[in-house]
């Protein structure tokens, strides 16, 4: 009992009442992944940030309409997923000079937490980037939204055989990258 | 729900691999846009409490708090304040959607979400988060001050936790500042700090509590306020701060600042326009009683561009990453949400206090 009181979902269903802790503590727990989901995919610290703080504020706003038909996190990479989608409509083609803005702009960011990692670790996270957009897309909603094939294949309006074929050629991918670093 | 995992969905080598160094990796969010998240859920919880669907009994309703000029009656309910933060901030103001946002993906019945533009905060915020307002500001506060970070298990194994404090859990309710900082109190004293935002609607809630028990907290206790200065906005507020104390009044005006911001809708601050902040904070200034050459003279001042300094300097030795947030002697830091509420935080502030007389 004690657990369903804390899943996502009763969490969610408590901050639609008023309840800002419970907010707060879905943060907690999601603030990281959602992240890290769209700075892979962007590349960039600042965007990252603008596109977390979207997300989330799309979770507000639909707090009051709220019912727990999925897995909350599906459907919160879901709006992560589509706050992507939207940036890239508005700044194609804008991916490298945000790159090396963001390198001047905010240097203490990456360089030190990578250089810490190693570089294999380096190579890897480096290679996650480089992948083909939706095959990258389907590897983080994987990796850092823990979805299933299934969600996946709902959340990017696609097939389950697609999703599979996707992540398949993503971890392969990842593998030869890594292969090819060491 | 959904459907249960299968055997596709089990990770591979290469995904465990990631996941277990993205989660090692340093980068995170920034404080600013955090800040931003969790102040625009609390604007929200507002109204889904006062909508009419989800009120409980008991809960305080902004529009009637905004009403309300009786001192007695605020500090019967203070203690609801805070868990209903609410200001109505122009930042955060309703947004309407707009039609270049894609179709948003809605949960069951839920009804459409719409990805709209950011709220005029969120607005405010971004653009404080883009590159070129970082390569300004650049001075962002590291995230480690939460009760879900890894860096807690460490702070709370420092020894040293009096017994006073049994009922409250190191790591949960507040966390153990390793290494502790020095305080600026004499021998005997025990200084708290709280780290604040004039334009934050929590710390707006809270400044009756704070009041009341500064009136009445023991002798003992020495109590200052640090204006956080994350970005360009929180700068222009601290440095109005700083400027209001240099000239005697800080203290004095220190609830007319939070009014004029958080029901005057008057921010004191024009984004990216120093001579129309300045013109904003010298109008609020005059109003009540400073001269003109007066409030030039010490905005001037050399020694207030320090103390802003100084105060971005602690805030990032406390690691400070929300506010209100309350350092306690230099060794314990704590928050509304850590205490468990208004009226928890300011027994586990007077029990820290305790804790460090000497």
């Amino acid at each position: 009992m004690a657990e369903a009181e804390d899943s996502d979902e009763a969490l969610m269903v408590r901050y639609a009442r008023g309840d800002v802790q419970a907010f707060e503590s879905l943060y907690q727990r999601h603030e990281l992944r959602v992240w890290r989901y769209l700075y892979r995919s962007v590349c960039n610290h600042a965007t990252a940030d603008e596109l977390l703080q979207e997300v989330w504020f799309a979770v507000i706003r639909s707090a009051s309409g709220y019912v727990a038909s999925a897995r909350f996190t599906t459907w919160l990479f879901t709006l992560a997923r589509h706050q992507l989608i939207d940036r890239h409509r508005r700044t194609k083609g804008q991916h490298s000079s945000d790159a090396i803005e963001e390198i001047s702009a905010n240097p203490r960011d990456e360089p030190s937490s990578r250089a810490e990692l190693g570089q294999h670790a380096d190579a890897l996270i480096a290679a996650v980037e480089q992948l083909p957009d939706e095959q990258r897309n389907a590897f983080l909603l994987h990796a850092e939204g823990e979805m299933t094939l299934q969600e996946i294949a709902v959340a990017t309006g696609t097939n389950y055989e697609t999703v599979k074929s996707r992540l398949r050629y993503a971890r392969g991918k990842l593998r030869q990258l890594l292969q090819e670093h060491v | 729900m959904n459907a249960p995992p299968t055997h596709d969905d089990l990770p591979d080598q290469v995904t465990e691999a990631y996941r277990r160094l993205s989660a090692m990796e340093g980068a995170r969010p920034s404080a600013e846009t955090r800040l931003a998240i969790l102040t625009e859920a609390s604007r929200a919880a507002r109204t889904h409490r006062s909508d009419g669907r989800s009120i409980r009994s008991g809960h305080w309703k902004w529009k009637a708090a905004a009403s309300i000029a009786v001192a007695g009656l605020i500090a019967a309910l203070s203690s609801q304040i805070f868990r209903s933060p609410s200001t109505p901030h122009t930042h955060s103001t309703p947004v309407p959607p707009t039609a270049a946002s894609p179709p948003a993906p809605a949960m069951g019945p839920v009804a459409p979400v719409i990805l709209a533009a950011p709220a005029p905060a969120a607005k405010r915020v971004a653009a404080a988060s883009t590159p070129v307002a970082r390569a300004r500001s650049a001075r962002s506060a590291p995230l480690i001050a939460t009760t879900a970070d890894a860096d807690s298990s460490k702070a709370v194994s420092e020894p040293g936790v009096s017994s006073d404090l049994g009922r409250w859990l190191a790591g949960k309710n507040y966390q153990v500042l390793s290494p502790s900082q020095p305080t600026e109190v004499p021998a005997g004293k025990v200084e708290v700090i709280e780290f604040f935002w004039y334009a934050c609607p929590n710390c707006f809630a809270l400044e009756p509590t704070i009041e009341r028990w500064r009136a009445s907290k023991p002798a003992y206790i020495e109590f200052r306020r640090i204006p956080v200065t994350w970005n360009d906005e929180h700068r222009a507020h601290a440095h109005l701060f700083y400027t209001l104390q240099a000239l005697g009044k800080q203290d004095a005006l220190q609830g007319s600042v939070f009014n004029e911001i958080h029901e005057r809708g008057d921010l004191l601050y024009v984004p990216g326009n120093e001579q129309g902040t300045l013109h904003e904070q010298l109008q609020f200034a005059k109003a009540n009683g400073i001269s003109e050459a007066d409030f030039i003279t010490r905005y001037n001042d050399v020694n207030v561009q320090l103390k802003v300094q100084q105060a971005d300097d602690l805030a990032r030795r406390y690691k400070v990453d929300r506010v209100p947030t309350f350092a306690i002697d230099g060794r314990y830091v704590t928050d509304a949400t850590m205490a468990g509420g208004e009226s928890q935080l300011i027994q586990l502030i007077d029990d820290l206090a305790a804790s460090e007389k000497h």
